[in-house]
């Protein structure tokens, strides 16, 4: 337990110093969901956006509790994070193939009007 | 501050586990957002993120039995929560995408099918103007020949008028050539052509006859020739009209001899019709004494023929 913690600090000082070589695999979890959700936009969508956030504020409490040494709690929230971003990603995608499909159908019905 | 931030979730969770036996408000959203997702596009379209979140429900029910209240059971409802969420977008995120694909294919069939119908027209109407332009060439060449043919008429026709007037301007050197209504009227004079009350030609008549055959000879197809024979007034009439006939007969024979065509001639004996000066002179007697050749157009001819 112990160990786990410190290598968890370890790992986070790394993270933060942008020199870590393998971060705790919770982390890098959170952390990429977060970056992918961030990619397809999920800042313009509201409703992802809120969500991103929530990942965001999750991850700075894990890592406050990580600094506490609250290793199992820490982990519990670094998956709410996870579990926000993915949310956030998800919905962004819909949204996106939503409007896809409202155009491509809209394309359809014009191109059959055109005959 | 940072510690309260910290202990407040555990003594909410232990607060509620003293409170209370049943579910924690984050479990039952977790319980409802699961319940949700089931009824959703997800049990089609996303079946495996629904049971990935009904085994984070599992997992928040499990807590919830070992540790009711705990920060563990509330953070894994709220995992539960978001999967049970995850699972219910992502199912609409699948049909949104099989829309995709089945409006694309909806989209590129009736594009084959405006391209196929676009193709058909463009190959008929090519092959109409086609078949408009060979017509168009067709009457254009049907065009230039009929101008072509107009063009070698009109010469012919003029070619010919020369030869007749030419021929008409030789011939008005040995006989009396006028243009009346009638026709052009050719008139020779009887003494030179027959013998004394015979209807038998002289020979000098033939040199005459022979200029009067190659101008008829010239004349467009459409002419006619009336030949009509004239006396004095001397003797019966019978007589004169029988010799003024056997005259125009004679005349029409021999010009007919000389290759004139027999249908364009016509032999009339008119007697001692119309003259043309006083019978009571021997000049105007002699004047009377002819030989008419008129060149009608077959109006011309038909106007006549009623005289």
């Amino acid at each position: 337990m112990i160990r786990f913690v410190a290598t968890s600090m370890v790992a986070f000082a790394f993270v933060a110093c942008g020199g870590s070589s393998l971060p705790p695999a919770k982390v890098v979890d959170a952390q990429s969901a977060i970056t992918a959700a961030a990619a397809v936009g999920a800042e313009n969508n509201p409703q992802a956006a809120l969500h991103l956030k929530m990942a965001r504020d999750q991850v700075k409490q894990a890592d406050k509790l990580i600094a506490a040494g609250e290793d199992a709690e820490a982990r519990l929230v670094l998956e709410k994070a996870q579990a926000d971003a993915e949310v956030a990603l998800i919905i962004t995608r819909e949204a996106d193939a939503a409007a896809k499909v409202m155009k491509a159908n809209a394309d359809v019905q014009n191109l059959n009007r055109t005959q | 501050m940072k510690l309260s931030y910290l202990l407040c979730p555990f003594a909410l969770s232990l607060a509620w586990g003293c409170a209370s036996s049943g579910p924690t408000p984050a479990l039952l959203d977790a319980r409802r957002a699961y319940a949700e997702a089931s009824q959703s596009e997800a049990a089609t379209y996303a079946p495996d993120k629904l049971l990935t979140a009904k085994q984070a429900l599992d997992r928040a029910e499990g807590a919830s039995m070992d540790n009711p209240g705990s920060f563990e059971e509330a953070s894994l409802a709220y995992i539960a929560q978001r999967k049970a969420l995850y699972a219910k977008v992502y199912g609409a995120y699948e049909k949104d995408q099989r829309a995709m694909i089945s409006a694309d294919g909806a989209y590129k069939a009736k594009q084959d099918t405006l391209r196929r119908s676009a193709e058909r027209d463009a190959s008929s109407s090519k092959a109409a103007l086609v078949a408009t332009w060979d017509n168009l060439n067709q009457a254009n060449r049907e065009i230039a020949d009929k101008k072509g043919e107009l063009a070698a008429e009109k010469a012919a026709r003029e070619q010919a008028e020369k030869k007749a007037a030419a021929a008409l301007e030789s011939l008005s050197r040995i006989a009396q050539v006028k243009e009346e209504q009638r026709g052009v009227v050719i008139t020779l004079d009887g003494s030179v052509l027959f013998v004394t009350n015979k209807a038998e030609l002289l020979p000098i008549a033939k040199d005459k006859l022979n200029e009067v055959a190659k101008a008829l000879k010239e004349m467009d197809d459409d002419k006619l020739a009336s030949i009509e024979g004239f006396t004095d007034s001397r003797g019966s009439d019978d007589k004169n009209m029988k010799l003024s006939q056997d005259r125009a007969n004679a005349v029409k024979d021999y010009l007919i001899s000389q290759g004139v065509s027999a249908e364009k001639l016509r032999a009339v004996g008119r007697g001692e019709a119309n003259p043309v000066a006083s019978n009571d002179t021997a000049e105007g007697r002699a004047n009377n004494r002819r030989v008419e050749i008129i060149i009608q157009s077959s109006a011309q001819a038909a106007a006549s023929m009623k005289r």
